[in-house]
């Protein structure tokens, strides 16, 4: 027995001892692929490529239920404001925004070594040589992209076009480079890759980058450089600034891309509903791959939605918040009548129903704002701040009625009410009743045909063009169902600009590039409260200040700082002027 | 019997054994001759011949031979008997007992007990035979009503003794004269009790705190408190067993000197992260091998040990942050024993945040707008409304306690045996805890059964196994809103909305865009999330005691832990109503904030199989004791998980995957795998209790890293030296036990990034094209081959002591850690331009230093048994190097350089005050707003221009305080026994240390939140001398900055456990035929003093300033302990 026992133990621990090791320590990790598998794989690299497709700066709409791009881009322009404090970009507004940084940066360069790392490991592979021609130039036009992204904030950034290596040292420090620089090589992908990819998709590929969205990339980038050389000022030895020189040869750069994609007839405005031009309008941006999109970005929804509606709509449909931005009541002025006559309302001097008041404005206003009485998914919005008695008694009691209305209106009521008077309604889907998170699948349009003509009439106009301006800005009007101009100035073709791509965030950047930002930021915006009078039974307005700080503009903040934090990291970036 | 073998190891066989007696004295002599009659058989001493030729030698030479030529050994104190004295001897295969005859004088007589030889004076039992005997006879229990065997029971100031039987009964003969009887036992506190007219003597041992001959768990095996070099904190069965917590480590802080434990919330089921001296989380052991412990019943707990230094170097690449080791209880020989433990108690939050009620509400929105120049909201008449409750459409709602109860049960029952015999001995524990949660509808709590069976069976006379068995259920349900939503929820809740409609299923709209609470707390509007854990551990060790070299075993070790958790989270969407009282209806107003119908299934599984084998060796010759251990770990892991979803659903009338629709559904799932190996050595050698060496060394190994980077080596020395036997401290009777320790030893910390030595691909980031879906890949970024664990290296300086028979024992350590290699990514001295995602890297560094202090007063007076003790400690992290920029100008290294510096510090600015005039604002130099000022009011923050630049901001962030973990913590333990009554207090405290709040709890209508009551003292021009700002909406970022302002000390001392109990008196037991009865009350976090006053936060809750969290409880609880 004893024996039999000591032998047993013995044959323990051999068991133990024995071979256990490789077993135990030579484990390898269940989830990844390695370089030679993924190279060699055509889904694998398509894969590769979408990764960089979903993190390219395409969207304005976040895949999270926060709209934060798209609300504080408008909420940093004149176009309006939010009372969602976390999405108010309040040091650029208010004036604190400094070296330690702020609002709406980008700065994306892990997105760009990723795609310079796919330049060089998509030759390795066995994939056909098309295969490796067409990828390249999607992921090019990203990279572009994010150096668009980029110079508009900042002025010139490090020009960074193959991986670095760890060990590089020095090198890796890379300066600044001009702001020229980063857009003529915007420019000179756009013209490279434009060569090589495609007019347009098989319908499940819809969402890649064609020749005419790389066209609209040139178009619209060189119309910047054109303006900041026309209306900036060099500085930094050019790192912020273009020679003034240059600004003809880039005005005329985009003026050819976008006459590229008008002389192929590909697009068109979006005319599907030619009896109702507010719907016209509205549908545009609702409408999926309609004849104007040149690109957008894909959504579908539950799978790989947004929380866009979620977030915008009025509260009486809300699920979660809504009502996060109102237009100001300065944009709703800047809307023309139908007739082409000015848009600004008096006001304190007018009554009566909204849909009166506004019913000559272009139709353009009642498709982008949502104000008062106006029909909405099942119901008519009611924004109304208070009520006025017979006697002139005024009362705004929350939960009191007075002969049967609301002494506030239900849309009004809470603290997510609008602050203006007016909400935002164009994007919002209205058949999407008590919408969720993620089950919005508006796509976002990063290029649409109505852009293009604007560009080509600008840089016409800038071009001492006029008479080529104006064809495109009537063809504009027309389709929104206003009064056809007979000639053109380069204050309409702004103004032209500013309506018909009103929300989708180009104000901001168009007021910076012009160098105008200085006349419409730095004030607060204003708000049209309505009131109801029973003694008059009518609806009357009252003008009032709609920002919960102070607006301030400073001349600096034409360049974001490039920000302590990157300069620590990197001595040899100078920082922009104004902000040491 | 348990303390058989160690009191075994106390009489080493040497000749030195006197010095021993010097703490031991008489008593434990006699204990020992006890044992001695009871386990060995007396034939050795007649078998034995031996042989001696000596001359001109002292008695105590002779013994020394005796010993070396045999196994005899001496016991006997040299105060008493005379050792130097010469003789000579002659002997030719004599039996011992001629020997001793010859050689001892007259005055000496010896008793021989199997190979124990023990020497008394003559005088003792001459003595004794004349005296006139007077009998008294009782019985000797624990705290606990066990029985106590082998108890030495001595008259005072004599040696005559008896011991305790299996029963703990004892019958001693006392002389006339004598005054009082000892009883002592090894590990216990001796008590003195004075002889009165009673023959009968029943006493209660308990146990002594420092008992040099305690059992501490140390490493891959046991040490004698004695023996120890390290710094080992322990807590045993008693404390353990009377802590009326859910979990373990809410019991432990305060009570053992260095444990942080930190409770962010006392949520059902939760339990508090636990640390020491300041580290990251350390590693837990449970009877051998690595394991979670917190929701281990305290019953089936027989010790905790922490290993806080060198000590804890043998666990190599995991042992750097210290090391746990729990023991669970296992059955002893003796009688069965039945054990029933129960409590039942309410808990409730500490401390909660009121919001302000209807008319205050009002008046407070009426003032804000005022300020911004709006009318009021609010006319007069409606606030009096409001105030008066008396219209229905003008409701004044608590709405916290519309959700919330006042308190909430937790009970816990408990029932165990143990016993055995020789060969087979058991422990059995059964447990059920049920802990309900704090929401009205009682859709939020926490239940757990666990068992345990632990068997030891003695096979052969040197072979014997053991297994262990336990498992436990854990099932945790909560609404489907989670506690921290429904709190954001509460805060968003007008005062002045309805809670209720007449239909209790239609839920009102609580004014903001949010879901209504009350909703989201239920099961039966917002559905459930339940999580059922089931842990199953299964332990066989095989133990072999080697017959052919004496002192050599060896045993095997293979366990499993496995563990199954499945999540069952049930979403239904849910809406709220308008009601039009006059015609009773209800209109949809709206659905839910993100509510949906759908439901998640998850299922997790994780195995982990251990296998150790152990050589052990010890042995004792003459004053040299030497042990000597090797083990082999072998650690293999594995777990994978999958998930289900569906949406869609027709109707939530069926919680069931089958019944969503099959548009949306999902499902996802991995795998994961792990290994370790580590050999393991160590070496004691001890000389006659006096000077210790511990030497161990560890060569371990991980499958984290690339096959070259994989194996580490990690040594650690230990040394002690007791003062207390040296000669010039021998004679100072005032001094029990001195003995300083030092310690040294490397360890590592292995929670780095895995598999960092391998790059490619992960699928990630999916993106839409045309109507699908299509996957993404993205790369997992730049490998690194050479990482590695941390290093740590640890140094420790300790002192034992205890003076005057342990009235006063003290403990202190000293210690300083060194890590270096510490992981972490060189973001910040690479451009980020460079654009790749690093892998971890060994690059930064730090260390830690401290000390912990433990003062501790023991004394019996008769009935009356107290203990205070006080412990302190204090630690801090100190940056060496952190990968950073090279900060060029002072301004700027002050700001934000990390290296070099302590790591808790707090950044912000420093407010000084609110401004009280419009004047003061002009006259203000500095811009605070960067807008000269303009859009300052009067009550507005006034800060501190730190730069001296005019300007306030992010250039004048500098430190205002430190962070939310404390430096120092400390505990003060009192116990009291009367009789039958007993009384245990646990003061802790900690310091060093800030709460900062935020949000809600900073800003009056912060994105549309109900002000806190204590907000109502607000500046105005009215009430210039207010503690908080003028009222504002949000916006008014200057009252927002990160100052001082908002930061709060958190020192604090709070009652963590009061305890009162009751045991019923013994002869009332035997009547009832139990063997005892303690009934008792209790409370945890009763009382707290602090000055955070009156910011409605817990000063444990750390940096959750917003206060949507489930608030710290405090629980008064009544429970009873039967033996049976």
């Amino acid at each position: 027995m004893k024996k039999n026992i000591n032998l047993l133990f013995l044959v323990f621990l051999i068991f133990f001892a024995e071979g256990c090791e490789k077993q135990l320590l030579d484990k390898k990790p269940l989830d990844i692929i390695t370089d030679a598998q993924v190279w060699n794989d055509p889904n694998l690299i398509k894969a590769y490529v979408d990764n960089l497709y979903s993190r390219a700066p395409m969207s304005g709409l976040y895949m999270a239920e926060n709209p934060a791009l798209l609300i504080t881009t408008l909420v940093v322009s004149d176009e309006g404001c939010t009372n969602y404090v976390w999405n108010t970009p309040d040091r650029s507004i208010s004036g604190s925004l400094d070296a330690s940084g702020g609002e709406l940066e980008y700065w994306d360069y892990t997105l760009i070594r990723d795609i310079n790392s796919f330049l060089i490991n998509i030759k390795t592979g066995t994939v056909p040589e098309d295969d490796k021609k067409q990828y390249s130039a999607q992921v090019r036009f990203l990279r572009a992209l994010a150096y668009f992204e980029m110079v508009k904030r900042y002025g010139g950034v490090p020009i960074v076009l193959k991986p670095q290596n760890i060990t590089d040292g020095d090198a890796l420090f890379v300066p600044r480079n001009k702001e020229k620089e980063v857009y003529d090589l915007i420019g000179k992908e756009c013209d490279t890759i434009s060569a090589v990819l495609p007019e347009s998709y098989s319908s499940s590929d819809i969402g890649r980058v064609t020749k005419y969205a790389a066209l609209a990339l040139k178009s619209r980038a060189m119309l910047y450089a054109a303006s900041i050389a026309k209306y900036g000022t060099e500085q930094l030895d050019g790192l912020v600034g273009i020679p003034k020189s240059d600004a003809n040869s880039y005005w005329q750069a985009s003026l050819d891309a976008s006459k590229a994609i008008m002389d192929d007839h590909k697009f068109e405005l979006f005319n599907k509903y030619p009896e109702d031009k507010a719907k016209n309008y509205q549908m545009i941006f609702l409408e999926k791959d309609n004849s104007e999109i040149i690109l957008a970005k894909k959504f579908i929804s539950k799978i790989y939605g947004h929380g866009f509606d979620d977030q915008t709509q009025p509260n009486f449909n809300y699920t979660y918040w809504g009502g996060c931005f109102s237009p100001s009541m300065e944009l709703a002025d800047a809307f023309e009548m139908k007739d082409g006559s000015s848009g600004v309302i008096d006001w304190p001097n007018i009554k009566g129903q909204e849909r009166v008041i506004f019913k000559n404005k272009d139709p353009r206003f009642e498709a982008s704002i949502m104000y008062n009485g106006q029909q909405w998914a099942w119901d008519t919005c009611r924004i109304w701040k208070g009520i006025y008695t017979e006697t002139g008694e005024a009362k705004n009691s929350e939960t009191e009625q007075y002969k049967g209305m609301d002494e506030v209106g239900r849309d009004q009521k809470t603290s997510q009410g609008p602050t203006t008077g007016f909400l935002l309604k164009k994007f919002l889907d209205p058949t999407k009743v008590f919408p969720l998170d993620l089950e919005s699948d508006q796509d976002w349009i990063l290029f649409r045909y109505a852009e293009i003509l604007l560009n080509y009439a600008e840089a016409s106009f800038e071009l001492d063009h006029p008479d080529d301006a104006l064809d495109p800005i009537n063809q504009i009007r027309t389709r929104a169902g206003i009064t056809a101009l007979g000639s053109v100035t380069l204050d309409q073709i702004r103004q032209e600009r500013r309506i018909e791509l009103v929300f989708e965030t180009h104000r901001f950047w168009d007021i910076r590039r012009w160098r105008i930002a200085d006349q419409f930021l730095g004030k607060n915006l204003h708000g049209a409260y309505p009131y109801y009078h029973f003694a008059t039974n009518q609806f009357e307005y009252e003008v009032g200040n709609a920002d919960f700080f102070n607006r301030v503009w400073k001349q600096a903040y034409y360049y974001y700082p490039i920000n302590e934090t990157r300069i620590n990291n990197n001595p040899k970036l100078i920082e922009n002027p104004g902000y040491n | 019997m348990k303390k058989n073998h160690n009191y075994y190891g106390l009489f080493k066989p040497n000749s030195n054994w006197h010095k021993l007696l010097l703490t031991m004295k008489i008593s434990a002599f006699l204990l020992f001759c006890c044992f001695v009659n009871i386990f060995a058989a007396p034939t050795y001493s007649q078998s034995t011949k031996i042989s001696l030729n000596m001359k001109d030698v002292t008695v105590e030479e002779v013994f020394n031979k005796i010993e070396d030529v045999s196994e005899f050994y001496f016991l006997y104190n040299n105060k008493l008997i005379d050792v130097k004295r010469k003789v000579n001897i002659e002997a030719d295969k004599e039996p011992i007992k001629d020997i001793l005859n010859d050689m001892l004088s007259k005055d000496t007589k010896f008793i021989i007990y199997d190979r124990q030889i023990i020497l008394v004076p003559s005088y003792v039992t001459a003595l004794s035979a004349v005296m006139q005997q007077l009998k008294i006879t009782g019985i000797v229990t624990g705290k606990d009503g066990t029985p106590l065997p082998g108890v030495n029971v001595v008259v005072t100031g004599t040696t005559k003794g008896e011991i305790t039987d299996i029963a703990g009964k004892y019958s001693i003969d006392i002389p006339q004269g004598a005054k009082s009887l000892t009883f002592s036992f090894i590990g216990m506190q001796s008590q003195e009790i004075n002889i009165g007219s009673s023959p009968k003597i029943d006493v209660t041992l308990v146990e002594s705190a420092i008992g040099l001959d305690e059992v501490v768990v140390v490493g891959y095996g046991t040490q004698k408190r004695l023996n120890i070099t390290g710094s080992v904190a322990s807590i045993s069965t008693k404390d353990v067993k009377s802590l009326p917590v859910a979990n373990v480590s809410s019991g432990l802080v305060g009570r053992l000197p260095g444990i942080i434990s930190i409770d962010r919330g006392g949520i059902p089921g939760s339990t508090p992260s636990i640390s020491i001296r300041g580290f990251s989380e350390m590693l837990v052991i449970v009877d051998g091998v690595e394991n979670s412990f917190n929701n281990i019943d305290p019953n089936e707990i027989e010790s905790i040990n922490i290993l806080k230094d060198a000590s804890a170097a043998i666990y190599g690449a995991r042992a750097g942050n210290g090391v746990m080791l729990i023991t669970t209880k296992r059955g002893k020989s003796e009688t069965p024993t039945f054990n029933f433990n129960t409590y039942y108690g309410l808990q409730s939050p500490t401390r909660v945040a009121k919001a302000v009620d209807a008319p205050t509400y009002a008046q407070m929105i009426n003032a804000a707008e005022i300020a911004i120049g709006h009318p009021p909201r609010y006319t007069d008449a409606e606030i009096q409304k409001y105030r008066d409750g008396t219209d229905p459409d003008y409701p004044n709602t608590n709405w916290y306690n519309e959700v919330f109860r006042k308190a909430a049960p937790i009970s816990q029952y408990n029932l165990n045996a143990s016993g055995g015999g020789e060969n087979v001995r058991y422990f059995v524990s059964l447990g059920y805890l049920n802990q309900k949660g704090l929401f009205k509808s009682d859709d939020l709590g926490f239940r757990r059964y666990n068992f345990r069976s632990n068997i030891d069976s003695k096979i052969t006379k040197s072979f014997s196994i053991s297994l262990d068995l336990a498992g436990r259920d854990e099932f945790s349900y909560q609404p489907g809103g989670n506690v921290s939503q429904v709190m954001e929820d509460l805060g968003f809740c007008e005062p002045t909305r309805l809670a209720h409609y007449p239909d209790p299923t239609k839920l009102t709209f609580n004014g903001h865009g949010t879901t209504q609470p009350i909703g989201r707390s239920s099961k039966e509007f917002a559905g459930y999330t339940n999580q059922d854990n089931k842990y199953l551990d299964a332990s066989l060790n095989f133990k072999y005691e080697a017959p052919f070299i004496k002192g050599l075993s060896a045993s095997a070790l293979i366990t499993t832990n496995l563990i199954y958790g499945y999540m069952k989270d049930w979403g239904k969407q849910f809406y709220y109503y308008n009601y039009d009282r006059t015609t009773d209806t209800y209109t949809l107003a709206g659905v839910a904030q993100n509510s949906k119908t759908q439901l998640d299934e998850q299922l997790n599984r994780t195995a982990n199989y251990t296998g150790q084998w152990h050589l052990n060796y010890d042995r004792t010759k003459g004053a040299h004791n030497i042990s000597a251990l090797i083990v082999g770990e072998y650690i293999d892991f594995s777990g994978d998980w999958f998930s289900a979803h569906r949406e869609g659903y027709l109707t939530t009338a069926i919680d069931q995957l089958f019944a969503g629709a099959d548009l949306a559904k999902n499902n996802n799932g991995s795998q994961t795998q792990d290994g370790r190996i580590g050999y393991v050595g160590r070496f004691n050698y001890s000389y006659a209790s006096k000077y210790f060496v511990e030497v161990s060394s560890r060569y371990d190994a991980s499958a984290r890293y690339i096959s070259t980077k994989r194996w580490g080596f990690f040594p650690s020395v230990s040394l002690g030296w007791r003062l207390s036997e040296e000669k010039f401290l021998k004679n100072i009777s005032a001094i029990d036990n001195l003995k300083l320790r030092a310690s040294i030893g490397k360890a590592g910390n292995d929670y780095v990034a895995q598999y960092n030595y391998l790059t490619g691909y992960n699928f990630n980031g999916s993106e839409a094209f045309g109507s699908s879906v299509n996957m993404g890949l993205i790369s997992k970024g730049l490998a690194n081959p050479d990482l590695s664990w941390e290093n740590t290296l640890t140094y420790n300086i300790g002192l034992d002591g205890s003076l005057w028979k342990n009235l006063l024992s003290v403990e202190l350590d000293v210690f300083y850690r060194k890590v270096t290699s510490v992981a972490g990514y060189r973001n910040a001295s690479l451009p980020l331009s460079f654009g790749a995602s690093l892998p971890q890297e060994n690059i930064n560094s730090f260390d830690n230093r401290g000390f912990e202090l433990v003062l501790k007063h023991e004394k019996t007076i008769n009935d009356l048994r107290y203990t205070i003790e006080g412990n302190v400690s204090y630690a801090r992290k100190k940056w060496i190097h952190y990968d950073e920029p090279t900060y060029t100008d002072a301004a700027t290294r002050e700001r934000l350089q990390i290296s070099g510096q302590w790591d808790n510090r707090f950044f912000g600015y420093k407010a000084l005050g609110l401004f009280q005039s419009q004047a003061e604002i002009d006259a203000w130099p500095v811009i605070q707003d960067n807008n000269n000022n303009r859009t300052l009011k009067p009550g507005d923050i006034k800060y501190e221009d730190y730069n001296k630049d005019g300007v306030l901001n992010y250039l004048d962030n500098h430190v205002i305080g430190r962070g939310f973990v404390p430096d120092v913590i400390f505990g003060l333990n009192l116990s009291l026994q009367y009789k039958g009554f007993d009384l245990a207090m646990l003061w802790q405290g900690a310091s060093n240390f800030n709460v900062y709040s935020r949000g809600r709890m900073t800003d009056y209508f912060d994105t549309g939140t109900i002000p806190y009551t204590y907000m109502t003292d607000y500046w105005s021009p009215t009430n210039t001398g207010a503690k908080y700002p003028r009222l504002f909406y949000s916006g008014a970022s200057n009252n927002k900055y990160v100052s001082t302002y908002w930061l709060h000390d958190a020192t604090y001392s709070r009652l963590k456990t009061i305890q009162m109990g009751y045991t019923i008196p013994k002869n009332l037991c035997t009547k009832i035929h139990i063997k005892s009865l303690r009934v008792y009350l209790s409370g945890f976090n009763i009382l707290t003093l602090d000055h955070i006053y009156p910011f409605p936060m817990d000063p444990e809750s750390g940096n959750v300033g917003e206060n949507q969290y489930y608030h710290q409880q405090k629980s008064y609880n009544i429970g009873i302990n039967l033996n049976f």
